[in-house]
């Protein structure tokens, strides 16, 4: 019986259409069986992640965050003389993460693509929630006062999956094949952005085998403060907001240096010092702004959605209509227990990831 | 789960095909074959009135199958037969005959026996102590044992199965559970029991463990209540017997004290260490002036950075509160603040006390409405203080200080427990608690209160206040301030620790303010529009006694 000697990976990482690459693989890679193991793994999540774009300039419409990889490996056996195989695959690629306990290439693959379901939202603003598209969703509806204020379905139904089945032995046979008619559309698209109507206080999301998720969204109609929206890349590789009512804070961090001048004015006549030319001249004036942000009175869901704006390596601070890139620099999170800490408001400290003075040649 | 995704910041394996290509095996050509052919039986030693299938599972290497023919049941080209039987007790033979295309016959047999189906036994619960063995005989059905013995203790309960010496092959399944929580042993017994009828395939555990020792059933009990843990056996044919004895944790709950710090350090932040419940050294670091609440093992808080304040205060509960025990003996004061508008919803609440209420608790009081009147009572806050704590009107609201009536206590000397609900409208009216400059008596009617609390043993007074007035945010952030021990020097004010009443579990407040049934909706000349029904407060009140351990 042969045995696998070497496999060689082609990978190549695109946006737009599944599988519409052109031209030569972004990576290729050989590599040969280590001794005593009977197969050969590649890691390839670093090197797809040089390629994905990420672009968000405060227009969620136009945000680009996913990507397509196709891979192809030959495998070469030890026979003589030499057989080969090959295997393919395609997915989709994003900027998440998966925690130690979701094992092995994790998946996050939940219609909603956050981990809270209380969401307090500002007043009068339009609620964004983040939901992926590709074979769980059905439909989503939303709700005011227990009224229905509209829905947006995605089609395919539990019935329409048992009723297909005639065409195919298995049920697992379908799904992958559904799964490929749902890829083929645009990579961006399987993340959609969706807007709630305003006024909307409860969200129902439907998968396609009939179980449903709530929402409930709290509008906060602030007086005192004013609130600030932060969006950041959350564990889904999804662009989430949490909005900040409670009390801002900023301060600047101002450095300098300094040298001293010999400032004596001498002629043939006379020599003086003038008291008015500075002895220690300053240079290398730079400044760094800070903000400290109080999410107000919210929920416990919240503690794991503040630890992932920490986690995350893109967070904006939304101001003037425009989006600033800032960076959280708190290093521990205290998680929140409404028991104990009754009313819970999460304070975060935020640098702008600038400087202040442009000086940048 | 379908594996359709890379998330870029977490690592992605994929694998090469360690399998060969396997080059398709062309069959050697056959010749004239017989067939082959055998039955299988969906139970083969069913009880008298079940329905068996017989299916004959035939092969034709040259060829296929044309016809079955069963025994006495005729023939044609069914692959299956069912049979039943509600008279004899016998051994029952099955015969099949197959004819392949080629003319080619194979015949099997298969023997079904049929038994008698026992009784189910429907046997009383059985208490167990801690300790207790229990010798059980055969029967078939479910029985269910109390595992009373184990009351507030945490740890493993565990079940060993105790070797009697006599047979104790048959299989029977045991469950036990605590706090919705079940661990199952599967069927045990003899691991060549049958894989069929009468028991479902999908628990069988086919396992090489017995009802002897060294086997063991366990479930984790974490926290002290709920008390109830319950073992239930269930045997599907007569059992032969079984034995085992109850081994209850030793770990009793651990005493935990509330402990307000407070951070004083002038240079940097304070660091205080401290023991919770669960006997883990935990640690809080705190800026200057700022106060938290914990919950420790007494004696186990200390500063271990700079400098900062420890307070001590009543009994926490984190692993739950102790049970109550609800007698004739326990009295309710229900006190509703009717010097506001909201007084038109007072007679919904006279009519839950003698009604829903009455019809839930009058069990309690032996029946006797007198007695039941005399421990249960709804009071206008102005008729409890004429009666009671005799305050004097000062040009400010005396129906508006909670703290000073619920300092009274019990107001029967026969009572050993009395609990005190309070529907406030406000508590800052003018103002008696009002948060800015703290009114005239808060501090003093606050530190009389905990007085109180502190001369009396936990679970003789229970405490709640239900924030009515959802017009007023003011009062309710002053309100949730004290029960919460809010500390915002900008905005609230401290009310940390003995300032307020965070650091007690026989105190609390209402999660939700009251507006859907007694709402505060002054407007001059114009009716308030709530008018709650009487069940309305009942839930409320319900749920508070069972928030505090009343298990009624």
């Amino acid at each position: 019986m042969a045995n696998l000697k070497t496999a060689e990976l082609k990978l190549w990482i695109y946006e737009g259409p599944i599988l519409s690459y052109t031209g030569e693989p972004q990576y290729t890679i050989t590599k040969s069986i280590i001794l005593g193991e009977e197969t050969i793994l590649f890691e390839i999540s670093e090197l797809v992640k040089d390629y994905v774009p990420l672009f968000f300039n405060g227009d969620f419409g136009i945000s680009s965050l996913t990507a397509w990889a196709t891979w192809e490996i030959t495998n070469t056996f030890d026979d003589t003389p030499a057989t080969e195989t090959k295997t393919t695959g395609t997915r989709l690629v994003t900027h998440g993460y998966g925690y130690f306990e979701d094992e092995i290439n994790p998946q996050l693959l939940t219609p909603l693509q956050q981990s809270n379901t209380c969401v307090y939202w500002k007043k009068g603003e339009k609620v964004r929630i983040p939901l992926y598209q590709e074979n769980e969703l059905y439909s989503v509806e939303f709700y005011e006062g227990g009224l229905s204020v509209g829905s947006q379905s995605f089609g395919k139904t539990f019935e329409l999956l048992t009723a297909d089945t005639t065409s195919y032995t298995a049920d697992t046979t379908f799904i992958k094949a559904d799964a490929t008619g749902v890829m083929g559309s645009n990579s961006s698209n399987l993340i959609p952005n969706i807007s709630a109507p305003v006024g909307t206080d409860e969200v129902v999301i439907t998968t396609n085998d009939n179980k449903t998720v709530t929402l409930s969204i709290k509008y906060i109609e602030e007086c005192k403060n004013t609130p600030y929206r932060v969006t950041f890349l959350n564990k889904f590789g999804s662009l989430q907001d949490i909005w900040f009512f409670g009390r801002r804070k900023e301060n600047a961090n101002v450095s300098r240096e300094q040298y001293k001048v010999n400032t004596i004015q001498s002629t043939s006549t006379s020599k003086l010092y003038p008291t008015y030319s500075p002895t220690d001249k300053t240079f290398n004036v730079n400044s760094k702004k800070a903000l400290t942000l109080n999410t107000g009175f919210i929920c416990q869901d919240y503690n794991e959605v503040i630890q992932q704006m920490m986690q995350s390596e893109y967070v904006w601070i939304h101001e003037n209509n425009k989006v600033f890139p800032v960076t959280p620099t708190d290093n521990d999170i205290t998680y929140k227990d409404e028991r104990y800490d009754k009313l819970l408001n999460f304070t975060v400290k935020f640098e702008y990831a600038y400087s202040e003075i442009n000086n940048v040649r | 789960m379908s594996d359709v995704r890379i998330n870029t910041r977490s690592p992605y394996y994929i694998e090469a095909n360690p399998t060969e290509p396997v080059q398709p095996v062309i069959p050697p050509p056959v010749g004239d074959e017989p067939p082959q052919v055998y039955i299988d039986v969906s139970n083969d030693n069913p009880y008298l009135g079940d329905v068996v299938t017989l299916t004959a599972v035939a092969t034709d290497p040259d060829g296929t199958i044309v016809s079955y023919e069963w025994g006495g049941f005729g023939s044609g080209t069914s692959e299956s037969i069912t049979a039943t039987n509600t008279a004899l007790i016998q051994d029952q033979v099955f015969m099949v005959t197959v004819t392949d295309n080629d003319g080619n016959t194979a015949t099997a047999l298969a023997t079904v026996s049929w038994k008698e189906k026992p009784q189910l036994v429907v046997n009383e619960d059985t208490n167990v102590n801690c300790g207790d063995i229990i010798n059980e005989a055969s029967f078939v059905g479910t029985k269910t044992y109390n595992l009373i013995g184990v009351e507030d203790k945490i740890g493993e309960v565990e079940i060993e199965f105790l070797d009697t010496g006599s047979n104790q092959d048959v299989p029977v399944k045991f469950d036990i559970t605590w706090n919705g929580t079940t661990n199952t042993t599967g069927f045990i017994g003899d691991s060549n029991f049958p894989t069929t009828d009468p028991i479902p395939a999908p628990d069988n555990t086919a396992s090489p463990t017995n009802k002897k020792q060294p086997t063991t059933l366990t479930i984790n009990k974490t926290a002290a209540t709920p008390y109830e843990v319950v073992l239930t056996a269930e045997t599907l044919f007569p059992n032969d017997s079984y034995s085992f004895i109850l081994n209850c944790p030793d770990v009793e709950a651990t005493e935990t004290f509330y402990y307000t710090l407070t951070g004083t350090c002038e240079d940097g932040d304070t660091r205080f260490t401290y023991t919770d419940v669960n006997g883990v050294t935990q640690e809080e670091i705190l800026e200057r002036f700022e106060t938290r609440l914990i919950s420790a093992q007494q004696d186990t808080v200390s500063l271990a950075e700079c400098t900062g304040e420890i307070e001590l205060g009543g009994q926490s509960f984190d692993l739950g509160v102790p049970e109550q025990n609800f007698d004739e003996n326990v009295e309710i004061n229900i006190i509703f603040d009717d010097s506001g508008s909201m007084k038109r919803t007072l007679k919904p609440l006279l009519d839950m006390a003698d009604g829903l209420l009455k019809d839930k608790l009058l069990s309690y009081y032996g029946g006797d409405t007198t007695k039941y009147n005399e421990r249960v009572n709804v009071f206008r806050a102005s008729d409890f203080n004429a009666k009671f704590t005799k305050l004097t009107y000062t040009g400010s609201d005396t129906s508006e200080r909670f703290l000073k009536f619920a300092s009274y206590g019990k107001t029967n000397p026969q009572s050993t427990k009395n609990i005190y609900l309070f529907f406030t409208d406000e508590v800052q009216g003018p103002y008696e608690y009002n948060r800015y400059i703290r009114g005239p008596y808060y501090n003093s009617d606050l530190a009389d209160y905990r007085s109180y609390l502190n001369s009396i043993q936990y679970g003789e007074h229970f405490m709640r206040t239900f924030i009515v007035d959802g017009q007023n945010e003011e009062n309710i952030e002053f309100l949730k301030a004290i029960f919460d021990g809010l500390n915002d020097p900008f905005t609230i004010g401290d009310f940390s620790g003995s300032k307020g009443l965070s650091d007690r579990s026989e105190v609390s407040r209402s999660s939700e303010i009251l507006e859907e049934g007694v709402q505060y909706t002054y407007i001059a000349g114009v009716p308030n529009p709530y008018t709650p029904e009487s069940y309305y407060y009942y839930n409320f009140i319900i749920q508070a006694l069972q928030d505090y351990g009343f298990n009624i």
